[in-house]
């Protein structure tokens, strides 16, 4: 038998991810907001021979933005067999859109009717087989985050009974039914799919569409077909063009099959959500209560569970590993050599990363909490306006916020902003979000120097980076970005009691590219910083202050003494930093040669003071985005000029506001 | 002697493997890794309309 391929599709934040994952028994990241899925994802099928593709939430086939655009071609272009269309049972109306031209498009689908206990709860009884007759293709009520309904939905799928839809379920005047008529017979008849959809898709000048068909028969073939529509609607209806009638037409189906399958219970209890809502969403205690929780969140990572957890895991490494490799290398009769690069080398520059796990796990699993309950999509939603008024985009939000976690994903989210100058706004400021890469930074040098104010320390470096994006997206959409217009409507999702698997899952998912990294990259340029330390220019095992290391970090060193750490270490720990920033850390453990990270702390702060410090944090937030970032965000602008921009920019103002911490803590006599 | 040498070549070949695999990857961005890359005309490539 061929492995079977099936397509999942569905509005945003309609639980696509959940019901992938459940499916397909792997895990992928779920987030309790819209646009999690920027890119199709393949996951083998339970005890079914098949593939199961996971498209981006949209809420049409005709696209407006980029990620949009995957689930359009995806119809288009790929060779599959069924779809599995996915539905927010409690926003029927809005989904059902996706759902007819699904069903135009006339390929074999099934429906899984998702949130069913939320419809219920907010009085929604829908008659499943009575759509499900009116439709001709299965539907399964759902319950995806608890598994409620999976097997019935796999059942389907293993003894084949999708079925081809009703494709007539939307017929529009006679007149442009005529002109559909006349281009289904200019169309090829091979094409996969409906010929029927084609012409209406065509009609509605969706762009993907045009484009595929294009290389079919010349696009031009069919303009008068378009002007036509486009007349005869603007004549006998409210729509303005043709692509407003299809809609307001599917429409009066969909409020139509809502009132036969749909029995609305009035439901007197005002939902918790609402109540919530009136409170995290209110216009002036909104932003104050989001920062609360974050100053909450840095107060468990730092002060009260993640440093005396990563203290703990410190003296092991420290201590009993240590001395174990110390000893082995002892028996068998290893080299200097040998006994330095993994002494000096690997374990300084691994093992001073790897203590920072802990805490970068806290504040993902924090993070994952805030998401996945359904608060930061009211974040978002308050963001909004202040994001409108800078500039931004309020969907900019979630790109940033991602963008905590790490730099790439967060660029990659800014897929969602439909106006490609917002988009691009957004992907130049999110490398300003600190990543958790910098985090290892900041506990390296709170530990040091902020012993007794960790958290707020930390936290006022996040909320620089914010601050800083905020006041560039001014500038710069008042001067090089000039801002179109733009709407933003963020659904807000139900709050929901996060679940602890889900939970846990997720804050792996965002923290195991740490410990990856540490296994391999950061391995890799441990051993190249620790060589490059031990040899330089008067042979091997020379003094490190005649070191390679200290010849390239000195070269550039005098240009960062205004600001407080004109030390060849800070220089090289900034250059190699640009590979990956947790780099630097590893830089400064094999270059001070520390055993530990309380000696290491001990011979930082007699190089630094308090307020270089604080400037070096400022520095190491803003200077450079790292080196995956800076080809992320090439792919993404498509162009070098922006991608050049980008790294410049971040230097200057790094280079700016670390001197005027650096002069202006200078004068108050810090 | 041999296990001086034995060490030193696998710690500094996976060293340079890690690194410029990393950085290799790092380059590519993340489509490198997707499946389909091959039949997926939207994503990996910037699309024309939207520079």
């Amino acid at each position: 038998m061929n492995k079977l391929e099936i397509g999942l599709i569905g509005n945003p934040n309609t639980g696509k991810t959940s019901l992938f994952n459940s499916l397909t028994g792997t895990y992928n990241y779920v987030g309790n907001w819209s646009g999690v899925t920027v890119e199709k994802k393949v996951g083998t099928l339970k005890e079914i021979n098949g593939n199961l593709i996971d498209l981006p939430g949209v809420y049409s086939l005709n696209p407006l933005t980029k990620d949009e655009q995957v689930a359009t071609n995806y119809f288009l272009n790929e060779n599959f067999d069924s779809v599995i269309n996915i539905i927010d049972a409690s926003q029927l109306e809005r989904n059902l859109h996706l759902t007819l031209q699904i069903a135009e498009y006339g390929k074999p689908f099934m429906i899984g009717l998702n949130m069913i206990d939320v419809a219920l709860r907010s009085g929604m009884k829908i008659d499943v087989e009575k759509l499900s007759n009116k439709l001709q293709v299965p539907i399964i009520p759902l319950v995806a985050r608890t598994g409620k309904g999976i097997t019935d939905l796999l059942s389907i799928l293993k003894k084949n009974e999708v079925r081809n839809p009703n494709t007539k379920l939307v017929s529009f005047d006679d007149e442009i039914e005529q002109i559909i008529t006349d281009i289904m017979t200019l169309l090829p008849e091979n094409l996969p799919g409906n010929v029927r959809w084609y012409a209406v898709q065509i009609l509605e000048e969706n762009e993907p569409v045009l484009n595929f068909v294009n290389g079919l028969v010349p696009i031009s073939t069919f303009e008068q077909h378009i002007n036509l529509s486009n007349t005869f609607v603007k004549e006998n209806s409210s729509a303005k063009s043709f692509k407003q009638y299809a809609y307001q037409t599917r429409r009066r189906e969909i409020l139509q099959l809502i009132t036969d399958c749909v029995i609305k219970e009035n439901s007197s209890n005002i939902s918790l959500s609402t109540k919530i809502d009136k409170i995290v969403t209110h216009k002036f205690l909104g932003i104050p209560i989001f920062l609360l929780l974050m100053f909450i969140m840095f107060k468990f990572t730092f002060d009260w569970i993640g440093t005396p957890l990563s203290d703990t895991l410190d003296s092991f490494i420290s201590g009993p590993v240590t001395n174990f490799a110390t000893d082995l290398l002892q028996a068998i009769g290893a080299s200097d050599f040998i006994k330095s690069v993994i002494l000096n080398g690997i374990i300084a520059g691994v093992g001073g990363v790897l203590v920072f796990v802990p805490q970068i796990f806290i504040l993902f699993f924090f993070i994952s909490l805030l998401e996945d309950s359904g608060y930061m999509a009211r974040v978002a939603t308050v963001m909004d306006v202040l994001m409108e008024k800078v500039g931004l985009n309020g969907k900019a939000f979630i790109p940033m916020i991602i963008g905590l976690g790490c730099n790439v994903p967060g660029i990659m989210a800014a897929r969602t902003i439909e106006q490609p100058r917002e988009r691009l706004l957004t992907i130049l400021l999110t490398p300003l979000m600190s990543c958790s890469a910098r985090l290892s930074v900041y506990s390296l040098f709170v530990a040091a120097f902020f012993k007794e104010n960790q958290a707020i320390v930390v936290f006022s470096l996040y909320l620089l980076g914010i601050i800083t994006a905020l006041l560039l997206a001014v500038i710069f959409s008042k001067t090089i970005l000039k801002k179109e217009q733009s709407y933003f409507i963020m659904e807000l999702p139900p709050y929901r009691k996060p679940q602890w698997i889900s939970l846990f899952r997720s804050t792996w998912d965002k923290g195991k590219g740490f410990v990856k990294k540490a296994g391999t990259f950061i391995f890799g340029g441990s051993v190249a910083i620790w060589f490059l330390s031990y040899a330089g220019p008067g042979g091997l095992n020379v003094p490190l202050d005649h070191s390679y290391l200290a010849k390239i970090g000195g070269f550039i060193a005098p240009i960062f003494e205004p600001i407080g750490f004109g030390t060849w270490q800070a220089g090289a720990s900034l250059i190699t930093g640009f590979l990956a920033k947790e780099v630097v850390v590893s830089t400064m453990n094999i270059i001070y040669h520390a055993p530990n990270m309380a000696s290491l702390t001990h011979v930082i702060s007699g190089t630094f003071t308090p307020l270089s410090a604080y400037s070096f944090l400022v520095f190491i937030l803003l200077y450079i985005p790292c080196l995956a970032t800076v080809a992320v965000i090439k792919k993404e602008s498509g162009s070098t000029k922006w991608t050049i921009f980008s790294m410049f920019y971040s230097f200057i103002i790094a280079y700016i506001l670390s001197a005027l911490i650096y002069g202006i803590g200078t004068l108050l006599g810090y | 002697m041999f296990v001086n040498i034995l060490l030193g070549v696998a710690i500094f070949g996976y060293a340079g493997f890690a690194l410029f695999n990393a950085i290799r990857k790092s380059k590519k961005g993340k489509c490198a890794a997707c499946s389909i890359k091959n039949s997926c005309s939207s994503n990996c490539s910037v699309i024309p309309n939207q520079k």
